[in-house]
Order: structure tokens, then sequence, then C-alpha cells
């Protein structure tokens, strides 16, 4: 000590020098930060310059506009001017619904790897310059002027009677030649129906009045934008009477799909079989059981007479007592029974075949008699590929004879099948113009892009079925200097001398000037596709466009979204022609030597890979193999066992024309002799987030008789070497129900018998917890398992209301996967002699050759007695006094203990800043998953997505479902306005995402309290069970059974 | 060993006056916040009362305020969550031909030429991870059909609802915070048993 006493502080303070300094050193610090922290940081709140009129009262609401997107009428809710939000119209429109593509959309609009304006690429995409509009369009205008005759415009489907009007034009004026060509279409029943009955239109099945549905590889729920799901949920829910009571679904396919997987009983038969095999029920029908009005028809015995059940069943290697059993229970229901065939098995090259044997049972069951059919409303689906057009083109193409290509939303180079060989064809082509979104794979290899405007920002319409047409109103400015197709069509065709679109230069150019600011007048619209569309439409709305009566009918199909011509009359008669059943023939002769068929089917989400940079399409679990971030080849489990192999080994598919090296899937319920893999995969020129995710299998389609076959293609399966790991979603397991009851699931006879059967549930013993008291409302939601069928649309809308981020392949590897709401998807494991042991778990084969798929929606369950309440040490998750869990971000310091004492799984913790740029060059070296993460949700303008309701939550913080706590919220500050109770909200008031989301009604929420509410009395049902009860947690959700229909 | 426990009382007293010093520092960092605006706009002189005076030509002229109720230009109080600034075409509603001579109104009317927004400094500055909502509480009335918030100030004169949270603007040159704007003060309502309010954590967290 004797060293340091000079400067030391008298003995007697007992505080040394080092420990003064400390302590004032502390004091210091203290002060410094808390008076920086004293600061407010100054932030400014610009006032409009002049704000529009139709904001005045507007300002922090939501507005809502009904447009269309790809023929999808949506509903799109937008905050200040900028789309948040997706969802289906409240009232559907027959024959139409959404698919997770479209809700999706936002991220397509706000992707920041669109082209941003017309670039020169010169066929070198690294080194596009940028252009302006008019110099592209002179320069489209001189060449389509002198080489019209020469030229070809390449679409894909259009669904727009505006667009194909304008197309028309340019064509009559310039000789321009129009090729469509559309990667996915209903290729076999567009054949099949025209030849069974003379006339085009294939109708839309009813699925909510026929009592027996069956399908022939049917596909109705997993491609939804018909909106058959709707319908038929209608039907799903036990219990009811009469024209409500329960149907039944048999389906019969080779890989289990999302539609197989909620049918009451599924045999299992490979696509190239699966004509005879309808044709063996027709069979049975007509010939044996002399069943409907062909019965004794000669030509029908004639053309039936190989398909007998005996010869089938051993060819198909279907049991004859089950296809036995089926014929007669569709004999049964004849006049009440409807067989649905369609989907990737009507691509196989029996694919004409399949259908026309389905056209043939319908007749022969009285279907189109009984009116299951809806003729008013045909089953809009593309009804061609045009791949021979396509590959005539590329041919021509490669001769020199196309003088000019312009691209307009087709991307061949990507999804051409085998032998087109477009990228080369192109090089042959002079000049080539782009009007896609962005440097895709098609347009890396033109002379110029010029992108289009993403549908929510251009006018153009499209025609709905039965009639019904929609007009695709914008929703915002153009974020980039892009031009919507239409207005580009419409400026090139009045360029070349197209009256009409004449006219509406003129309209633009002659416009009266803009109204003095501060006026209530708007100014009139500067565009093009606006005045064309105007008087396009003229002739439907029945006035001239400056009538005042004009703008009033079209201001109300503005709001309303469509509009419905008067009631057409009454469809023709439908007679079968039985020269139509020669096409059976093909159902024998094509089935390929025994040996692995493959069936390509277009992925859950992505569809046909077009919006194949957006991160929420990848993120969304595959329904039934839950594979996110790429796609598998889908194997049986009994030939993947035999063949040694792990879930993601690489094995080799040969096709004979084109080979895949791809992850191998154990996929329940498939077929031992079928292989299939997701088309709308690997992408190479989308952009960084989905370029090269998956495989692409598109190379491995080839065209036959005037179809693209994607089925029942003849492969060899053999192993390569390497691993790559599937990225699989929580929730995708077996269960085994009696050790664990955590999905209420019975048939339809014990539910008759019971109706509580299926909620039994381990005792649980008494309460040490008080209860909680509920002064005003109870927040509860109830899900009906029997009509929810899983498709994860629900999931896709909680993503876009609550600012969810994307975790990427990474992620998901990880297990770090952010959404609120998951569709867990289990086998259940049936019954067994002394129970199933720990090898459950591992889908042992008696498990998952023939699975009894259950999807159950997990979100938080905001229980009563809430395990992550109790264990938080900073009260950062509260029980509200309107029963929500609520969790409270800034309170949050992110122990996550609450996550780990969640008996279901459904927080989700923030571990990296997902929603900003991390600017600091030194971390984004040092870690480059920040960087990763920024890729995928934080480069600007992707923030203009967010929901401004919702806290953007940052790294370090828990996060959960809120039950759209901001909508309840908004709800109680409406009633307040409106002077009502706000603590008694009517049912309907608060509707969450999901809810909204969910094209089946199968999520139900409201107020627990109120005796009448509709979620009450679900809750008080005997179908209604709530999650582990014997714990004790009292879940404010109710799931009610998913009852089976066994009653053959 | 006496004095050494004082001294070390006295650091501990030290060491916890600074720290509760700090903490009513933080818990009042908005109370008193007056940020200078682009333009030295007076609500003194817009709304506040008039004050009528003759002057030395012997003309009776308004020395006070023209009393403009605060609706004409926050609009949306009572139908929104926010309560919204006026566009500067609202400015020009009279500034298109009064005051012309005036120097902000001039800088006004060039932000106004310029067709350039004013960037107004926010005075009540919430914090992002709070959710007011404006409409929510103005409209509120209890069982009797009043309102919930006060309308008579301490003094038993009648005052505007706004002036509960925002004080007497209408006699601010320049507009200061004038209550604390923290969660406390929040609450110290919210928790009136006459209020019957909401002290859930997501009536303003979400």
């Amino acid at each position: 000590m004797s060293g340091h006493q000079t400067n030391a502080l008298p003995e007697a303070t007992g505080v040394d020098r080092r420990e003064f300094l400390r302590l004032s050193s502390v004091v210091a610090a203290a002060a410094a930060l808390g008076s920086a922290a004293c600061q407010v940081p100054p932030e400014n709140s610009v006032a409009f310059h002049d704000m529009p009129e139709n904001l005045v009262d507007g300002m922090g609401k939501a507005r809502y506009f009904h447009t269309v997107i790809d023929g999808a009428p949506v509903l799109v809710r937008t905050r200040e001017g900028r789309p948040i939000l997706v969802a289906p119209r409240a009232d559907a429109i027959n024959g139409r619904g959404v698919t997770a593509r479209h809700q999706a959309a936002l991220m397509d609009l706000y992707d920041p790897d669109r082209a941003r304006g017309p670039l020169s690429v010169r066929r070198r995409p690294d080194a596009a310059v940028s252009l302006a509009w008019n110099s592209v369009s002179a320069d489209v205008v001189s060449r389509l002027k002198d080489t019209g005759r020469t030229s070809v415009l390449l679409t894909g489907p259009v669904q727009s009677p505006a667009l194909t009007s304008a197309i028309e034009a340019l064509r009559t004026q310039t000789g321009l030649r129009h090729v469509v060509w559309s990667p996915l279409a209903s290729e076999a029943a567009a054949e099949a129906w025209p030849r069974a009955f003379g006339h085009a239109a294939v109708p839309r099945p009813k699925l909510d009045a026929a009592d027996l549905v069956v399908g022939l590889g049917a596909d109705f729920l997993d491609d939804s934008s018909t909106g058959l799901d709707r319908d038929f949920a209608i039907r799903r829910a036990p219990g009811g009477a009469g024209a409500r009571r329960m149907s039944r679904f048999v389906q019969l396919e080779g890989r289990l799909s999302l539609t197989g997987a909620n049918a009451d009983s599924r045999i299992r038969v490979r696509d190239s079989r699966l004509a005879s095999v309808a044709a063996a029920l027709a069979h049975e029908l007509i010939v044996v059981k002399g069943l409907g009005p062909l019965a004794g028809n000669a030509e029908a015995a004639r053309a039936l007479a190989p398909f007998t059940i005996e010869a089938v069943s051993t060819g198909a290697g279907v049991p004859a007592d089950a296809l036995r059993k089926l014929a007669t229970e569709l004999a049964a229901a004849s006049g009440h029974a409807l067989v649905v065939a369609g989907g990737p098995a009507s691509t196989s090259s029996s694919g004409v075949a399949l259908e026309t044997a389905a056209i043939l049972l319908n007749v022969t069951l009285g279907a189109f008699e009984a009116g299951l059919f809806d003729e008013a409303a045909p089953l809009s689906r593309e009804a061609a590929t045009h791949a021979d057009a396509l590959a005539t083109l590329a041919d021509e193409m490669r001769s020199g004879g196309v003088a000019m290509l312009i691209v307009a939303g087709a991307n061949p180079v990507y999804d051409a099948p085998t032998g087109v060989n477009f990228a080369e064809a192109m090089a042959k082509v002079p000049y080539i113009v782009s009007l896609n979104d962005r440097l895709d794979e098609t347009g890396r290899l033109a002379d110029v892009l010029a992108p289009a405007s993403h549908p929510f920002e251009a006018w153009g319409d499209a025609e709905l079925p039965g009639g019904a047409c929609a007009v695709q109103q914008p929703v915002m400015q153009p974020l980039f200097d892009t031009r919507g197709l239409l207005e580009v069509m419409v400026d090139w065709a009045a360029a070349v001398g197209d009256p009409a679109c004449v006219a509406a230069v003129k309209a633009v150019t002659t416009l009266p000037p803009a109204p003095a600011v501060n006026t209530a007048e708007r100014a009139p619209s500067t565009s093009l596709a606006w005045h064309y569309l105007r008087a396009a439409w003229a002739s439907r709305l029945g006035n001239d466009t400056g009538d005042p009566a004009f703008d009033a009918a079209w201001n109300e199909v503005l709001r309303a979204g469509y509009w419905k011509p008067a009631a057409s009359g009454d469809a023709p008669p439908r007679h079968f022609d039985a020269g139509a059943l020669a096409a059976l023939a093909m159902a024998g002769s094509s089935a390929p030597a025994d040996g692995l068929e493959l069936q390509l089917y277009p992925h859950g989400s992505l569809n046909d890979g077009r919006s194949g940079n957006n991160g929420w399409l990848h993120e969304l679990p595959d329904p039934i193999t839950r594979i996110t971030w790429g796609g598998a080849l889908s194997m049986a489990p009994r030939r993947f066992d035999e063949m040694g192999l792990a879930n993601g080994d690489l094995v080799e598919v040969d096709a004979g024309h084109a080979k895949l090296v791809v992850p191998v899937y154990r996929h329940a319920g498939m077929h031992h002799d079928q292989v299939a893999l997701p088309l709308g995969l690997g992408r190479t020129a989308c952009g960084p987030i989905g370029a090269d995710v998956g495989p692409n299998a598109f190379p491995l389609r080839q065209r036959a008789n005037g179809r693209l076959i994607a089925a029942g293609l003849p492969v060899s399966v053999k192993r390569a070497q390497g691993n790559e790991p599937l990225a699989f979603a929580q929730g995708s397991d077996v269960i085994d129900r009696e050790a664990r009851p955590i999905v209420p699931t019975t048939t339809l006879t014990a539910f008759e018998a019971n109706a509580a059967a299926g909620t039994e549930q381990f005792e649980g013993g008494p309460s040490a917890w008080p209860e909680h008291e509920y002064p005003n409302a109870r927040w509860a939601m109830a899900i009906d398992l029997s009509t929810c069928n899983g498709c994860g649309k629900c999931v896709i809308g909680c993503q876009a209301e609550n600012n969810i981020p994307v975790v990427g392949r990474r992620g998901m590897l990880d297990g770090r996967e952010m959404s609120w709401i998951r569709i867990d998807r289990y086998y259940d494991a049936p019954e067994k002699e002394g129970g199933w042991g720990a090898e459950v778990w591992d889908g042992p084969l008696d498990v998952v050759e023939e699975p009894q798929t259950l999807f159950e929606p997990m979100l938080c369950q905001h229980c009563e007695n809430a395990p992550c309440e109790t264990v938080c040490p900073f009260s950062a998750t509260m029980h509200s006094e309107d029963g929500l869990n609520q969790q409270i971000y800034n309170r949050c310091v992110g122990t996550r203990y609450c996550a780990n004492n969640c008996p279901f799984k459904v927080r989700r913790f923030n571990y990296w800043e997902m929603s900003k740029q991390q600017d600091s060059s030194f971390f984004r070296w040092l870690v480059p998953r920040i960087a990763k993460n920024a890729e995928l949700n934080a480069r600007p303008p992707m923030q203009m997505k967010n929901n401004p309701e919702v806290t953007v939550r940052s790294r370090g913080v828990m996060e959960k479902c809120s039950f759209c706590v901001q909508r309840i919220r908004l709800a109680r500050a409406e009633a307040t306005r409106n002077g009502t109770d706000h603590n008694n909200l009517p049912d309907d008031a608060v509707v969450p995402a999901c809810m909204e989301a969910c094209p089946t009604k199968a999520i139900t929420f409201g107020n627990a309290h109120a005796p009448n509410s509709r979620v009450s009395q679900l809750a008080s049902s005997p179908r209604a069970m709530k999650l582990l009860e014997s714990v004790g947690v009292k879940p404010a959700i109710s799931y009610l059974t998913k009852v089976r229909n066994d009653k053959a | 060993m006496k004095g050494r426990s004082v001294i070390r009382i006295a650091i501990t007293v030290l060491v916890l006056f600074v720290m509760a010093s700090l903490g009513y520092a933080l818990s009042n960092v908005r109370k008193g916040y007056a940020p200078r605006q682009p333009i030295a706009f007076s609500h003194k002189r817009m709304a506040g009362a008039p004050v009528m005076q003759v002057n030395e030509k012997g003309e009776n002229v308004n020395v006070g305020g023209f009393g403009i109720p605060c609706l004409y230009c926050h609009t949306m109080p009572y139908k929104g969550r926010h309560s919204t600034l006026p566009s500067t075409a609202v400015c020009m509603n009279c500034h298109s031909t009064v005051g012309l001579n005036k120097e902000w109104v001039l800088k006004m009317k060039e932000y106004w030429d310029r067709g350039e927004p004013i960037p107004w400094v926010k005075v009540h500055d919430l914090p992002d991870f709070v959710y007011f909502d404006h409409s929510a509480h103005l409209n509120a009335k209890n069982e009797k059909g009043e309102s919930k918030l006060p309308l008579v100030d301490e003094e038993g004169k009648p005052m505007v609802a706004c002036q509960n949270c925002h004080g007497k603007v209408a006699e601010m040159e320049i507009v200061s915070v004038q209550k604390p704007f923290n969660m406390q003060w929040c609450l110290d309502c919210h928790r009136k048993p006459e209020m019957k309010a909401s002290t859930d954590c997501v009536a303003c967290h979400r």
C-alpha cells in the first residue's frame, strides 16, 4: 500500500483512489448515457402539399379496391396509396378462386429485382444500359411497319378481352402473328369434352350438390384458381341434413396430393393405369350392371369390352374387390354422384381416355340430368398449352423466317418442353423485344427489355366464367418506369393506325387542362389504356363513354369489381356422342412397360414458376411434403426403403430425353411404381431470392399428339452421390393418437353414434390456478378440421398482415421459421395391438403406405393458463382482460423461456434482424447471413408491403400470433366512434387475416362470452376439442373433429 | 470507522441520487420539448382569443388571435387514429389573399409555389411501438353519454377536449409539450375507475 499513499484519500474514508475513480467513472458514464438518452430524436411530420380529395377523411385508414390479377378477382387493401394485403373477395364469384400466388402478389409487386425501366440488353444482360420508352416504341413501331408480316408476338395466356382486341388490332394493321404459350393447361379435358358433346365448354362440377364425388386424379383442392375448394367444403361438415348432408369423396391417384389427402377413401392407381381403371368402372356400370343411357349400346359395349374389372385390376395392380365395391357405390348413388378427372394424371398420354371415361361415367350416372354440372359457369382453365405452335415458331426462327420477336408474359427459355430449344432459336432472330417484368431467362437473350407493369399498377380487364367480366384497376402508381401491357399494345396499335387506339391517343392528347389544385375536380386520366378500356366497355355497359350514365355504370363496376351480363339462355342440352369412346382405346395401349413412371405436377404455391422470385411462395410449405425452398423427387416409401435412401439423398432421374439430379423424398401414399417432381422451380434468372432454388423439371415434358405429356413418363432412377438437405417446415410427422391425442378425428359412423367421438383426451387433475375474470369480451376461435383442407392460404394471409419476414432455406433448415400460423400435417397411425412404440415416429410402412392424412392449423392458442406467461421474467407476455395472450415487444429481452415452455411450439424468436438493411460492410463481411437476410426481406421497396398497424420486430424479441389484435383495436375504436358498445362487438366485426384468407370458411373468430356468437356455439358443440386439456392450459381455440365419411 | 461509513453512505446516496435524477429525466424526456419549426407558425395568433384594440391611427384592430378552431386544420382527431396536419393548401385558403406582407407567410408561400410539402417537426412524438388513437379518446363516452375526457379546466372554465393532453395550445407562440407523454402518465388516466379504460398492453402495443 505504501507506494500509493501519497495521493490517496485519507485512510479514514475507506475508499481508496482507485475505487473512487471507478465509482466516479461509472457515475459519469451513466450520466453521459442518460443525458444522451434524454434527447427525443427529432422526427418530421410531412404534411401534404395539396391533399387528394379522396383522402380527406381517409388518412391513416385502409382503403379497399376490387381488382383482378391473372384472372383472379381479389380485394386489395391499401394504406396511403400502397397495397398491403391481397384477400379474396367477400362474395365469391362462381368459378373463380384465389390462389396462394395471387395472395402473395405483393411480393412480386415490391420485388426489387424487377427492371426499373426499359433496358437495351443487346443479348448481353450484364452490360445492359437504360433506354427511354419512347425510343423503344418508335423502334418497334418502325420495325412493325417494315417487317410486320414476319414479326411474331409471343404471349402467355391472355384472359383480357381488351388486350385481345388490342393485339388483334395490331395484327390487322401490320400482319403480326400472335402465338400463345401457356406452360400449364387442361389439354386432355379440352380435347375430350368437345368430342363427347360437340361443344367446347367444360362445365363446372357442382361439388356442393353431389353426395358422392369420385376423383380420378382430380386436383380441385391443389388448384384453387377455379374456386372448387369452396364448393367442396360446403358439404364436408358432418351433421348436416338434406342438401347439406356430408358428402363422400373417393380419390384414385398415384401421388398423394392435397386433394387425395382430403379424400374419405383413397385408392392408389398409377397415372398411366388410371384411364383403364376408369374404363373398368364404366364397364362394370354399363355392361355388367346395365346402368344409364348407354346400357345395351353396342358401340359402347365394344369400346368397353377390353376393360373388364378382372383384366384391368391385374394390369393396374388394383384389387378387383375395391373396384367392384366402388362401382356398386357409384351405382347406388346414381343421380347424386359426380366423377371428376383432371389434374396431373390427365397430362399422361392416356389423359384423353381418362377424361372421356370420366365423362362416360357422369353420363351413365345421370349427373347431367341431375344438374350436377353448372353449365352457366364453365370451368375456366387454360385449354391448350400450344406447345406445337411454340415448336413451329422455334423452327421458323431457326430458319430465319422471323424478323422480330416480341415476348410478353411468356418465358419459353425456362419452361418450354424438351426439343424446342428456344434459346438457340432466338439467336437467329434479328431483333427481340421482351415485355416481361425483369431480365428473365428469355429476356436475357433479347435486344431490348421494355418492362411491363405489375397488374396492380395498370389498367386492364379479365374475362370471368359465365360471360362476366372484371376490370383490372390499378391500385397504385407504377413504382418504376414501367407501362401496362394494354397501354403498350394500344400505343403501338395507334402508331400503326388502328382507329380505336388512335381515338384513345386523341383522347389523351386533347385532354382539357388539369383543374387547379385544391379543387374537388379530378384530373382526367392520361392513361391510354384507361381510355381504350372504357371505349371497349361501352358496348358492355350500354352507353357511350361521354354519357354520364356510362360514368355511373363504370364507377359501379369499379366498386363492385366485376360486371355480369343479364342471365343468358339455357345452355344447349348435352347429347353424348358414343363416337368419342374411340379415345378409350388409348387407355389400353398407352401403358408403358413395367417400371417406374414419372409425374410432373405444378408446385403447390409457385404453380408454373412465373413468380419465381417470391420469398413467401418459396417458404410456404408444400401441404403434403412440407418441403420449402426447393423440391424433391417423391418416391414410394417401400421403394425408398429398398433403395436404402434417406431424405435429401441425390438421385438421378433419367427420362431418356433429359436427365436431372435431384434430392429424393419419402412420399407417403405414393404408388410403388410412380415417382413425381414439382414443376415451377429451378428458375435461373429471376432475382437472387428464387434463383437456383430446386430443380427445373419443365424440360422433362414431351410433346405428343398435340398435347404436352407430363405424367406417365417412363423413367429410371438411380442413386447419385451426395445429399442435399431438404428444408422441411415444422409439423410434418406421424401421429399416434393413442399416445398423443392432439388431433380430433373420427369416422362418420362413430360420429353418428356419438357426436363427441374423436375428442377423447387424457384426464387432467384439478387446477391450482385462480380463474381469470373476463369482464367484457373473451376472444376465441374455432377451427373446423372437416372443412379445413390444409391448403395454407391462411399462412400467406397472416404473413402479409403481420409483417412476418421469410427466413430463407438456411433459416428453415435451422428450424427458425417465423410463420405465426402453420398447418401441421400428420399421418394418423392406425390402432395397433399393444400400441405403437417409438418406431411410429419414423413413419413405418403400415402407416405411410396408405396414410390417413390430418391437417391441423396451429397458431397461438391464447391459453387461459398460458405456460409462457408464468415463466417470463419480464412480464413481456401477459394475459389481457379480453383473453388475449399479449406479447409486448418493447418489454421482451429475449430469454426465450416462453418458447421453451409453450407446448404448441408457436412462439417465434427473432434470431436475426430480418427487416433492416445492415449497413456496416464489416458486419456483412463477418456474417454473410446478415446480407442474405436483408436480401430476402429488406431491400427497398420491399418495406412498402409492411402493414403500418403492426410493429416490425427487431432482433432479440419473441413474437407469435396476436389474434390480429390490430384489427380488434380498430374495430373497438370504430365502435367507440359510432357510439356503440366496444366491449360487445358483433360477429364479423373482427375478422383475423387467417379467417379472411380461408376459402372454405373453416376458421371462425369471435367473442366467446356472447352466448349467441358463432364461436361460442361452435365451442360448445360436442365436436369441439380444446387441446391438451390434461395439462390444464385451457386454450381459446376449439378444434372441431375431422370426420371421415366411411359410409360407403 | 464512523467516518468511513458516512462516506460510504454518502457515495451510495450520491449514486442513488444520480440514478433517480436520471430516471426522472428519462421519464420526462418529452415534457417541455419545443422544436424549431421550418416556419414560425404561431398557434397563439391563429387559434388564440381575439383581443380588439384601437391603434394609433384610431382603427379597431385585433392584436390577439383569430380563434380558428383546432379542427379547421387538424381535421381527423374525431374520425381516425391521427389528428393529421393540414396540407399547405389549407394555409392557402386564407393566405392566397391575406398576410402576404409577413415574412413567414411568404416563406410558406415559397413552399407552396415550389410544390414542396413543409417538413414540420413532430412535437408530440410517441415511440413507434405505441399505437395511439385520437378518435377512441375523443369519442369515449360514459354511461350518461358524457365525454370521458374532462371538458373544463382546473379553474372550472370550459375547454376543448384536446387541452387535456396538449395544454393550452391556443396560448402558445411556440408549441411545446405540456404533459409527460410517457406510459406512466397514460396509465394515470386509464387506471381511474370512472374511465373504465383498458390497461391491457395491447391497447397501445401490438
